[in-house]
């Protein structure tokens, strides 16, 4: 039940955001879509190694590819993402479904 | 690594330090300047290391790990340095002699983040794998703190294969319900569509995700560089068992398929 009513929360929330923060603070992509790229790059990140520091930034710069957004809108995220537990909540969530501990 | 962000850096504690001294005309404990030691808590209550095991790393390779984390309390100045018994680690260029959270030196509650290492394995390292000792070190409130915790490095040994098994053999944890997990690390560029099965014995009783396979947890795909791994449940007469196994490997590289087979120990753990 607590599990549900979290979803939910979550769910409103990021509805909620989807409207007030890509209209106000100027997002180019869907929330969902960045929670999804969030999640997703910090679980592919722990996967790979790479040859140098910059092969990190080329992969993240892939995934943002991937996901169809750019990497102003992706540090603008992130940067709601520090200010905001629901939104925190909604990112480790799904890192937890993509990336379990010890899976 | 770390990104430097206005708002983010370490509090001035000495300084604010200093001034109560002066304030209270006292001599405090701690000369001027200096901080006090860091109290030593189990890491896991501020924040927790999510990766058990890194990335695989060729043996006498240099390569940059990277380690998930994620706050458990609102955490400041968070860094972190490690050491391997045999070999060595670097740290990012702006950080120098330790690494930092990529999205800065703050870790929140809830917060997930990664830290990076470079890590160089000698050249004829024995070990299947190489133990990253981690010390993080952070602020809590007003209290300094540091915490250890180990990761594992798979190493891999490159002899122009296209992947490598992570290891031969692997433990069937009590409680993992009978979920076997292998891990493959690639190699070569791009080995797609690729599929495990298990073809000996074959009347062993397993469970394939795909019915007849099993395929990798991130996607189909196996890139230079890449660790992941494949999964199958054994049926529950097999969970006490030594078993030897032969695994069927299938998958595309350069557009032609191949196939291959590899011996495998499951131990009961």
């Amino acid at each position: 039940m607590k599990r549900i009513s979290r979803h939910l929360l979550a769910v409103v929330t990021a509805a909620g955001l989807l409207g007030a923060c890509s209209a106000e603070a100027g997002l180019g992509a869907p929330i969902d879509t960045l929670v999804e790229l969030e999640a997703s790059w910090q679980c592919d990140v722990t996967r790979f190694s790479f040859e140098s520091a910059e092969k990190i930034e080329e992969k993240l710069g892939q995934a943002r590819t991937r996901f169809g957004v750019a990497e102003t809108d992706h540090r603008l995220f992130i940067d709601m993402v520090e200010a905001d537990v629901a939104l925190r909540d909604l990112v480790a969530d799904r890192h937890d479904e993509l990336c379990p501990v010890g899976g | 690594m770390t990104r430097t962000r206005p708002g983010r850096r370490p509090p001035a504690r000495s300084l604010l330090l200093v001034l109560v001294s002066a304030l209270l005309g006292t001599a405090l404990a701690v000369p001027a300047g200096a901080q006090p030691a860091p109290r030593d808590v189990k890491i896991n209550k501020y924040l927790q290391i999510r990766t058990d095991s890194t990335a695989a790393v060729v043996v006498g390779d240099t390569a940059w790990v990277t380690v998930s984390i994620r706050g458990k309390e609102d955490l400041d100045d968070v860094r972190f340095t490690a050491t391997l018994t045999d070999g060595s680690v670097g740290y990012p260029a702006n950080t120098v002699d330790h690494s930092g959270p990529y999205n800065g030196y703050r870790l929140d509650r809830r917060e997930t983040d990664y830290v990076a290492f470079r890590v160089t394995i000698p050249e004829g390292f024995a070990a299947a794998r190489a133990e990253l000792a981690l010390e993080a070190s952070w602020t809590h409130g007003d209290q300094s703190m540091r915490g250890t915790e180990t990761v594992a490095i798979p190493l891999v040994e490159y002899v122009g294969a296209p992947y490598s098994l992570v290891s031969t053999s692997v433990t069937l944890a009590p409680d993992a319900d009978g979920w076997v997990e292998v891990g493959f690390a690639g190699l070569a560029p791009r080995l797609e569509s690729f599929e495990v099965a298990v073809v000996d014995p074959p009347d062993l009783d397993v469970y394939y995700p795909h019915e007849r396979f099993t395929s990798l947890a991130g996607d189909s795909l196996l890139e230079d560089g890449e660790t992941d791994v494949v999964r199958f449940r054994l049926g529950e007469s097999h969970w006490n068992a030594l078993l030897d196994v032969q695994l069927e490997v299938r998958y595309q590289h350069q557009g032609a398929p191949q196939l291959a087979n590899h011996p495998l120990s499951i131990v009961p753990g």
